[in-house]
């Protein structure tokens, strides 16, 4: 009997052991249904004005079910206040712009939108749209003047206690008539500036009524009613899903029936994996390993949009000794080999490179920069005699005695960088530095209090107007006189501030390309910060998935409406 | 029995109010700014003086610090167990929502443990000092020792080379669709199970060796029972009682255990929440979870002591 019981025992363990492993072993992991084609839509007649169609619309297939691997999920939904891709990756097919960058091609020319057409005055201050007739809110409300209003009032001026974060030099937004609306303008921009920054992803127009009723603040409104050609259908912790629309204003859009934004973390192996694997269509913001298999991948495409974003990875703080002193700041930049610090970072992120302080054409290219004093290799041992020279200019002949306080954000490319940096100078200028690693929010309070000597990392969200992005990063606010919000170095500079003035306003190219080319020596001469490296973002997706442009272009925000897209499947 | 009763239910009261106040300081300690998490870098930055006191008042992060830990009791007391800071839900959506992923990888922890452990336990105490005793010591003692963790990412990788593994990216419900249910909580809780199941042999035998020297036992056989009954019904039930504390506490760790071997798995439980929330210091979501694992273990213990008297009729309470 004890045989028998042992016997038994062994067998019932070594069952259920087995059992286990082929369950977990067999079968694919869950995978979104893929819900049936839906009819065609009919073509835009002749005469209409225009409709965005995809690249190859000819040969589109339609319906089915685009599984996007989603940077988030969105910590709230107020987009006006987001500078988050989590909320413009996953709330913009559900709004529609007033005008919008062409997501097909990567120039991003501006094509029509909820505005139809457009004039200027001749003095380039006054912008009138014609706005589309016959659209509807997902709510059944019908879109006016009155929302487009409403939308770049709570944008321009937001409500106390509401936060905006889009910079537009727009003075007033008048409505004419239900379907007319005009721009007033702050002050002088280009067409193509202005225009693209009112394209950008995050102006998305919703209703008068809705943000009447929620008093502009969105924050908790995960469903405000868009004109967009995706509907909201329902949001888990995992994902969010949203439902093609069937009164959508563009005969030709959208492509496919259900889009669903899975939330899985950038760069991580994750979300390759989940790519890689087929889980997903679609990925944004893929990791370095992830991102070559795609390239190598035969049925698979990836592609790099650059970032809008001026990106320094150590900053001096200007107002604190020795770091007021431009001759200490330069031999600092000088004594760190800023491709090798290029080269560290792309670990992490593929797409960062080593770039000028302005990006071209005001800046020099990456190629450029790499033939010339002090980034050719050749010109290092030069570089580094010149750093200890303006060392011991600045009375630092042999270093400094004391240890300044070097406060790095938490995160793998941040940790390695400030490592790099921190042994460089140590060695070669006899500078010394105490890391001091923090969490990302702390860092900010950092920034904000301007308690450090030098912090990584901070990247000055961008948008299509150059100049606003100059100004937050490094400039002063106008309408308060003080340093801008993003200008956590302290930086002060006369001259740069009357040229970055002039530039902004500047509507002929030559003089304005003058001007920045202006702006970006008197950083290169000043340098209030190193390290800068500009990045961009990977994505990869299935060959099924049609319509996406092969290369990229400058800014991915506008580019997520995802109409222009179709499954071949 | 009712006495007792109420006895640990008026002791549940201050065991949970300490795990509060512990979560709660522990939470305060830890550096980082709120309004970064939920408006990013440059919206936090970006705030004036004005709007960043408004909206600190708003989440009431200005007011005292025992203002803050009434409010959270109270919120918990009506059923509000707060909102994520970096994702627009609220706690009690990640609860509903992966809690039973959790929940299901811990209950097949604990019967895994139990059918595998069981056995191993009766082989090796029905055949002292054979190989199959050396074998099966050994196989408990080697699970014990091997973190849960490590062996879960020894499994994935060999699932990855295999059998092409993909790790789930949504959660699949037992009533939505059980096979692949299945396939998603059977690695997590295959993994814990074993770690457990060394445990259990390790109890089951030393409670088998003891009671098989009871005279009880040894009056059933001497009374002429099959060997089979003498083991199932006289010795292995009497050997029953610790195994049933030790799984009980097995439900606990089981929870909070499934923090690595989620991670590792890739599997969307409640873990995999604690994970991400603690590396994003999500405050409300890691002091509210925590407080459920604690609650959970708690409650689990509550009723692990008021089964031991209808296990065992010679217990009483009173």
């Amino acid at each position: 009997m004890e045989r028998w019981l042992c016997r038994a025992s062994a067998i019932l363990g070594l069952v259920v052991l087995f059992v286990l492993v082929l369950i977990i072993a067999y079968g694919s992991a869950p995978q979104i249904a893929v819900s049936p084609a839906a009819a065609q839509t009919p073509a835009a007649k002749s005469g209409e004005p225009f409709y965005l169609k995809a690249i190859d619309h000819e040969k589109a297939k339609r319906g089915g079910t685009l599984r996007l691997a989603a940077h988030g999920p969105p910590s709230m939904f107020d987009i006006y206040a987001s500078g988050t891709i989590a909320n413009v990756g996953a709330q913009a097919p559900m709004y529609d712009l007033l005008v919008r960058q062409d997501p097909r091609d990567p120039k991003l020319p501006i094509i029509p939108s909820l505005a139809t057409s457009w004039t200027i005055s001749p003095d380039g201050m006054t912008y009138t749209f014609k706005l589309r007739q016959g659209v509807k809110f997902h709510d059944g409300t019908d879109f006016e003047a009155a929302d487009v209003k409403a939308t770049f009032d709570r944008i321009v001026f937001p409500p106390p206690n509401l936060i905006s974060l889009r910079i537009l030099p727009i003075k007033e937004t008048i409505v004419r008539d239900r379907y007319t609306v005009e721009m007033k303008l702050s002050e002088p921009r280009d067409s193509y500036t202005f225009l693209a920054a009112l394209a950008g992803g995050w102006n998305v127009i919703t209703s008068k009524k809705a943000l009447d009723q929620h008093k502009g603040d969105l924050k908790q409104v995960d469903n405000f009613p868009g004109t967009g050609p995706f509907m909201y259908k329902s949001r888990t912790t995992e994902s969010w899903e949203q439902v093609r629309n069937p009164n959508y204003w563009n005969p030709n859009a959208p492509y496919v029936d259900r889009i669903v934004h899975v939330w899985l973390k950038a760069w991580t192996p994750e979300l390759g994996a989940a790519l890689l694997g087929g889980q997903v269509d679609w990925a944004m913001w893929l990791d370095p390993s992830a991102y070559q298999k795609v390239k190598a991948s035969a049925n698979m495409s990836g592609l790099v949009w650059l970032a809008p974003n001026l990106s320094s990875w150590i900053g001096f703080n200007n107002d604190r000794e020795p770091f007021n002193d431009n001759r200490v700041r330069r031999a600092l930049h000088l004594a760190l080999d800023q491709d090798a610090l290029s080269k560290i970072t792309q670990q992490f992120d593929p797409t960062v490179q080593m770039a000028d302080y302005l990006p071209p054409p005001y800046g020099k290219t990456y190629e450029e920069l790499m033939k010339e004093y002090p980034y050719a290799p050749a010109t290092r041992d030069k570089a580094i005699a010149d750093a200890k020279k303006l060392m011991a200019e600045a009375g630092h002949p042999n270093g400094i005695a004391k240890t300044f306080n070097f406060v790095v954000r938490e995160s793998p490319q941040n940790r390695q960088l400030a490592a790099y940096a921190q042994a460089e100078w140590e060695r070669l200028l006899g500078v010394k530095t105490n890391l001091e690693v923090v969490q990302v929010s702390a860092m900010v309070d950092r920034q904000v209090a301007g308690t450090f000597d030098i912090i990584s990392h901070a990247t000055c969200l961008g948008g299509a107007d150059l100049s606003a992005t100059i100004r937050a990063c490094y400039g002063v606010n106008k309408t308060t006189g003080k340093k801008s919000d993003s200008n956590f170095t302290n930086f002060k500079n006369a001259e740069f501030n009357k040229t970055l003035d002039q530039f902004s306003v500047e509507v002929d190219p030559q003089k304005k390309l003058q001007l920045g080319r202006q702006l970006n020596q008197i950083l290169n001469s000043e340098m209030p910060n190193t390290g800068v490296l500009h990045n961009g973002r990977a994505y990869g997706w299935h060959n099924n998935v049609r319509g996406l442009p092969k290369v990229g272009g400058n800014s991915d925000y506008n580019t997520y409406q995802w109409d222009f897209v179709w499954l071949d499947k | 029995m009712r006495t007792y009763l109420a006895r640990r239910l008026l002791l549940f009261i201050p065991t949970v109010l300490g795990v509060t106040i512990v979560i709660f300081t522990a939470m305060r300690l830890l550096p980082g700014d709120p309004l970064v998490a939920i408006f990013g870098l440059e919206g936090a930055r970006r705030m004036t003086v004005e709007q960043r006191t408004n909206l600190e008042e708003a989440l009431g992060l200005r007011d005292p610090f025992v203002v803050q830990y009434g409010k959270w009791l109270r919120d918990i007391g009506t059923g509000d167990f707060g909102k994520s800071l970096l994702r627009g839900d609220s706690v009690t959506q990640f609860v509903l929502r992966r809690g039973p992923i959790t929940l299901e990888i811990a209950v097949i922890a604990t019967l895994i443990s139990w059918m595998v452990g069981f056995p191993v336990g009766i082989i090796s105490t029905l055949r002292p000092n054979t190989w199959m005793d050396h074998a099966s010591r050994m196989f408990s003692i080697l699970f014990v020792a091997i973190p849960g963790f490590w062996l879960g990412l020894v499994a994935v990788l060999a699932l990855i080379l295999w059998f092409d593994y993909k790790a789930p990216i949504l959660p699949v419900y037992p009533w939505e669709n059980p096979w692949k249910n299945l396939q998603m909580v059977a690695g997590p809780g295959l993994v814990l199970g074993l770690g457990f199941a060394g445990f259990v042999a390790r109890i089951v035998r030393s409670s088998l060796v003891e009671v098989i020297q009871e005279d009880y036992v040894r009056t059933a056989r001497a009374k002429g029972l099959q060997e089979q009954l003498v083991i199932v019904r006289h010795a292995l039930r009497n050997a029953l009682l610790p195994v049933i504390t030790w799984s009980s506490l097995f439900l606990g760790v089981a929870l909070g255990g499934s923090v690595a071997v989620e991670k590792a798995f890739g599997v969307p439980g409640l873990g995999l929440t604690m994970i991400d929330a603690i590396l994003d210091r999500d405050l409300p979501v890691v002091q509210n979870l925590v407080l459920l694992y604690a609650l959970v273990f708690v409650v689990v213990n509550l009723i692990t002591d008021m089964s031991y008297a209808w296990l065992d009729p010679r217990i009483r309470y009173d």
